[in-house]
């Protein structure tokens, strides 16, 4: 009788302990999954720097590499990451799957199974730290390989244990895991580039297996007279101790995020995301700011390029590594231009220095295409077919080798085509500089032929801060359009430029806009005025920047630090 | 029921026996006539091709469900197709070839397509009397601009598809001290003399004699650089090298997308046994390149761009890129005698500059009747130029005239003769305009360059996949013996130093027209 009245309670605290056992298996992959999600625009990214091509020639040419069966299984899982959630709940699965084989393998009971979420951490922090080298990998299918092959070492490890049954094999359990994941064939990842190294990110590969190693001490771990409160307080603390490294290491540079978003909107000419994303950048990197610019060159207001911040910083990349815009994106900076060669050749360095990804596919076929290269175009395409989420893209671009109205009608060539008039062949070099190379490039046209190629000219005079190249353009642009309303921002500068004794034409009797000649004035005096009070020429920008921010004349006379990398 | 050993292997046999047998369909019985060619690729229509050559393996378009082709020769036929593509089984081409020799193979080929069986107009595939060299090796390179990755030189046995990698340049080499390897080229069609360079890590050439591979460094402080284009002596052991001074520049538009252009360039003569570099030709105001023996051992062809730098406040770089289009070479020739190591004066043997064009890369034919060269607009590395096109010169005549059947409208380049001369290698862009792959062309008696085919691959798609380009293809009497392991072996030590000797050639500043004009 006193049982039965005393089953409730019993049931209730098993009823509790369950669910405090199935939650502590259940919050750590739900975390784990949410810290992935957070960083969708970088997963994103990383299947476009990666890629899957479902030919037996790609098969057999990466099983021919060190490690070549997990690069290989890992870059058909990272292509999931297209759709940045099903690639995260994949990867979050293969790890929990992991630690369910480490607790049955070590028999971790209770709170000791909390332990086994540490290789799983260090998994985690190894796919979010990796920051700028993202653009300098050269592990085919490094987000899920690593995984993967960890997972595989555990499900040996744990086969092992099944065939081997004996008291002692859960004491040498380790030992036997440490076997497997040796012999595995998973190559050590090395972040390598040129001289530059960064061993840091080695060290979540280290601690991996280093923790399963250390877990059979963890059998010996018991909580004093344990309740199902104090469980849970444990699993609560592992779990901020797990969300809190991972988030610690994470690389949380807003200026990178954005520019892993901005990737991804000029890829899709999303113009208007661009520029949102432009917006909220108060010290935007000089690919932000060509981003911006390539926005508002397509959009036809390459004249507000002043409005928005115009001002490049490097980015923050850590003191491991140097980043390039031709490494990151420099392809697409120039293909954008109208540069085609430029933007064929950086797809195809970056491919031979870090791989075959499947925006430089896609990059050689939109090169190939503008470049009426149809057969090479045609080859691309056929590749991109074979893979599982890009061939959508390749069917859009299939109709443009065959039928002329489709390439023309295309917005992408009505973008470019313009761009491409401007009949020069030079034969040169950019040394790895793309930024420096367009601006040079395009302040030097002498002719242009269309429209927007002009403004271009005009804008590109003016970001390089050349003032004859711009004076020049302005004296033939007001001379080719006596009728038509001169942008503001071509007067701000012709204004400060043009009308003085340097300058190689004369404008004195341009008919300026009231407006802007006394909003010059205005800006004149103020600089005077704080420049005669010995107030450094940063500290005036600072003060001058809310109201004169917009104008070219700030950006003259403020921005000193731009600085091409 | 138990099943004895034997019983499970003669199960085993049956099922691999049936499983691998070739798949013979049959024609469809009914279908329209059409009447073109079906379009194949490679496009193996109408061509001549070696009795010892691999199955040539051909795709139709992707629209075509399932084909057939009919081969029909010497009074026998065989069905072949599956799917788009007709794979050949080798053994029952090479009966068809042996039967074929001298004669045609008749192809037709039956189509179907939304259901519907389409016969097309047949085409044939000649077999000519002579073979083809059993072996060529080439290398491997991604269509790179300055960034390299993962080059290899292969050899292919050209009577079946097994390829094999004579070496590779990451089996010592990682990223921090990358190695380009490059140039092989055989003694007389043997490997027991060959070589081949490497470059940046581990740098050096490899020179093998006699079978024995040992790494020298050419480059001395009399010469430009180490050597670069080789030509091994027919009989002695000895190379003539050119030494370049090479740069790398890009076009903003042309399709030719890269220029390499040589800013300074020589040509040495190399005595393998003495370890001694001599020069043979340092014009200053000329760019001399590619030498190449003829098969007598007697004459050395060469290029040479006659270009004066004419502003002495830039980098001569700088100035050869500003003036791209401005360089020419013509083709010249030097006696040579064996018994002293001496050269004759030089001998313009083809002016292409007088056309407005250049002319590179001559090889004589093995019976010194023809030199092969390539010719484009300007400039000496005509691989990525799309007007290089192939020319021949009958030396008995000294004509020229372009092989009209064997180029294309892309770049033809990097050409050789087969050991015999009936068959010419080179490579084309011609599939797609930016990667290299390599064609055989059947060069009769009667000096008739014949249509050009792509070397055969098991899998017909296997050049839309294949993402490197194949150059300096060069035809081998026997495989290379030495593993890429021994090869890297003899990389990972220092280089032999060589020495240079000073020569009569003839050096410093000399006026073109010293030169002897043989015809334009």
């Amino acid at each position: 009788m006193a049982d039965k009245q005393h089953r409730p309670t019993n049931n209730s605290k098993h009823i509790t302990a369950r669910i405090t056992e199935h939650a502590r298996h259940i919050v750590f992959p739900v975390a784990a999954y949410i810290m992935l999600m957070l960083n969708a625009d970088y997963l994103y990214e990383a299947q476009e720097h990666d890629v899957f091509i479902g030919t037996k020639q790609f098969m057999t040419d990466m099983l021919a590499t060190h490690g070549g069966l997990w690069a290989l299984a890992g870059s058909y899982l990272t292509q999931f990451f297209y759709y940045p959630w099903l690639g995260a709940l994949m990867l979050v699965t293969v790890w929990t799957a992991t630690y369910t084989l480490l607790i049955s393998i070590f028999r971790l009971k209770g709170i000791q199974q909390l332990f086994a979420w540490t290789p799983i951490c260090a998994l985690l922090i190894s796919i979010l730290d990796i920051g700028y080298w993202l653009y300098y990998l050269q592990m085919p299918g490094y987000w899920f390989s690593q995984s993967l092959s960890f997972l595989a070492a555990t499900l040996l490890t744990w086969i092992a244990t099944i065939i081997i049954r004996r008291r002692w094999q859960h004491d040498i359990s380790w030992a036997i895991f440490i076997v497997a994941y040796l012999a595995i064939g998973q190559q050590f990842p090395e972040f390598v580039k040129a001289s530059e190294s960064d061993p840091r990110l080695q060290i979540p590969f280290i601690i991996a297996p280093a923790a399963v190693v250390l877990l059979p001490l963890c059998r010996y771990i018991h909580l004093p007279h344990p309740t199902t409160i104090k469980d849970n307080i444990v699993t609560v603390a592992a779990l901020a101790i797990f969300c809190g490294t991972a988030r610690h290491f994470t690389f949380n540079d807003s200026n990178y995020h954005a520019e892993l978003r901005m990737m991804r909107a000029i890829d899709r000419s999303d113009w208007d995301k661009v520029l949102a994303e432009a917006k909220k950048a108060t010290h935007p990197t000089n690919l932000m700011v060509v981003y911006k610019n390539i926005a508002l060159l397509h959009t036809g207001r390459l004249t507000d390029m002043f409005i928005l911040n115009n001002c490049g910083t490097h980015p923050n990349s850590g003191d491991s590594l140097s980043v390039s815009i031709a490494h990151q994106d420099g392809a697409m900076v120039y293909y954008q231009f109208g540069q085609l060669n430029y933007a064929y050749r950086w797809a195809m360095e970056n491919a031979m220095e870090y791989g075959l990804k499947a925006k430089t596919l896609k990059m050689y076929v939109r090169c190939a295409i503008m470049n009426k290269e149809f057969d090479l175009a045609a080859k691309y395409l056929t590749l991109l077919h074979k893979t599982t989420f890009h061939r959508r893209w390749a069917k859009q671009h299939d109709p443009m080798l065959t039928r002329a109205d489709a390439l023309y009608q295309s917005a992408e060539y009505q973008a470019i085509s313009p761009l491409l008039n401007d009949d020069i062949n030079d034969l040169g070099m950019d040394d790895g500089m793309p930024e420096k190379w367009l601006l040079t490039h395009f302040s030097d046209i002498i002719k242009a032929n269309t429209p927007k190629l002009e403004e271009l000219i005009m804008c590109t005079a003016l970001w390089t801060e050349d003032e004859y190249a711009f004076c020049i353009h302005f004296y033939n642009y007001v001379n080719k359009h006596p009728h038509t309303a001169i942008p503001p921002l071509y007067q701000q500068a012709a204004m400060m430029l043009a009308t003085t004794e340097t300058s190689p034409v004369t404008l004195n009797d341009f008919p300026f806009d009231p407006a802007i000649t006394t909003r010059y004035n205005s800006f004149k005096n103020i600089f005077s005025t704080l420049s005669a009070q010995n107030i450094k020429t940063t500290d005036i920008g600072q003060k001058m920047r809310h109201e004169y921010g917009d104008t070219y004349w700030w950006y003259y006379y403020f921005y000193t630090d731009f600085n091409i990398y | 029921m138990n099943i004895t050993k034997t019983q499970l292997f003669c199960v085993m046999l049956a099922v691999f026996t049936l499983t691998s047998c070739t798949h013979h369909p049959s024609l469809p019985a009914t279908y329209t006539t059409e009447t073109s060619q079906p379009d194949i690729y490679p496009d193996y229509r109408d061509v001549v091709v070696p009795p010892n050559i691999a199955p040539l393996n051909f795709g139709i378009g992707s629209n075509v469900e399932q084909c057939v082709a009919r081969f029909t020769y010497a009074g026998q036929s065989q069905t072949y197709g599956s799917g788009n593509k007709v794979i050949i089984d080798e053994d029952e081409w090479k009966a068809m070839l042996a039967a074929s020799k001298g004669g045609d193979i008749k192809v037709e080929v039956f189509t179907l397509s939304d259901g519907k069986w389409t016969a097309w107009k047949a085409f044939a595939i000649k077999v000519a009397e002579e073979d083809i060299d059993p072996y060529i090796s080439y290398r491997l390179i991604f269509p790179s601009y300055v960034a390299y990755e993962m080059l290899s030189i292969n050899q292919r046995d050209l009577t079946s598809f097994d390829e094999s990698e004579i070496y590779n340049n990451f089996i010592i080499s990682g990223e921090a001290d990358g190695q380009c390897i490059n140039c092989h080229s055989y003694q007389n069609y043997h490997t027991q003399n060959m070589q081949f360079h490497m470059r940046q890590g581990y740098g050096g050439t490899m020179i093998v004699h006699d079978g024995t591979p040992t790494k020298v460094n050419l480059k001395t402080d009399s010469t430009i650089s180490a050597g670069v284009y080789p030509s091994w002596h027919p009989t002695l052991s000895l190379i003539a090298y050119s030494t370049n001074h090479t740069g790398q520049s890009f076009h903003t538009k042309s399709h030719a997308k890269i220029e390499v252009q040589d800013t300074e360039s020589d040509i040495i003569l190399y005595d393998v046994e003495k370890n001694e570099v001599r020069d043979i030709s340092a014009l200053n105001e000329e760019l001399e390149c590619f030498p190449t023996w003829a098969p007598d051992g007697k004459t050395l062809y060469y290029c040479s761009a006659h270009f004066e730098y004419r502003n002495d406040s830039i980098a001569h770089e700088t100035e050869m890129i500003e003036r791209f289009r401005e360089v020419k070479y013509d083709i010249y020739r030097k006696s040579f005698d064996p018994q002293t190591l001496s050269f004759g004066p030089s001998e313009k043997i083809y002016e292409a500059s007088a056309d407005s064009m250049s002319a590179t890369f001559p090889r004589v034919s093995p019976d010194g009747r023809y030199l092969l060269f390539g010719r484009a607009e300007f400039g000496c590395f005509h691989v990525w130029h799309p007007d290089a096109d192939l020319y021949i010169m009958d030396l008995k005549t000294m004509q020229v005239r372009k092989l009209e059947n064997v180029n294309s409208s892309r770049a033809e380049s990097f050409h050789a003769w087969s050991s015999n001369g009936r068959w010419m290698v080179f490579i084309s862009r011609r599939d797609d305009g930016n990667y290299s792959r390599l064609y055989f062309a059947y060069f009769d008696r009667n000096g008739h360059a014949h249509k050009a085919f792509e070397m055969p691959q098991r899998d017909p798609d296997f050049y839309t996949y294949f993402m490197r380009s194949y150059n300096v293809p060069e035809f081998m009497a026997e495989p290379v013996s030495i593993s890429p392991q021994e090869f890297a072996s003899a990389a990972k030590k220092e280089p032999v130093q060589a020495m240079f000797v000073s020569s009569d050639a003839p050096k410093g500043n000399k006026s073109n027209e010293d030169a002897e004009f043989i015809i334009n």
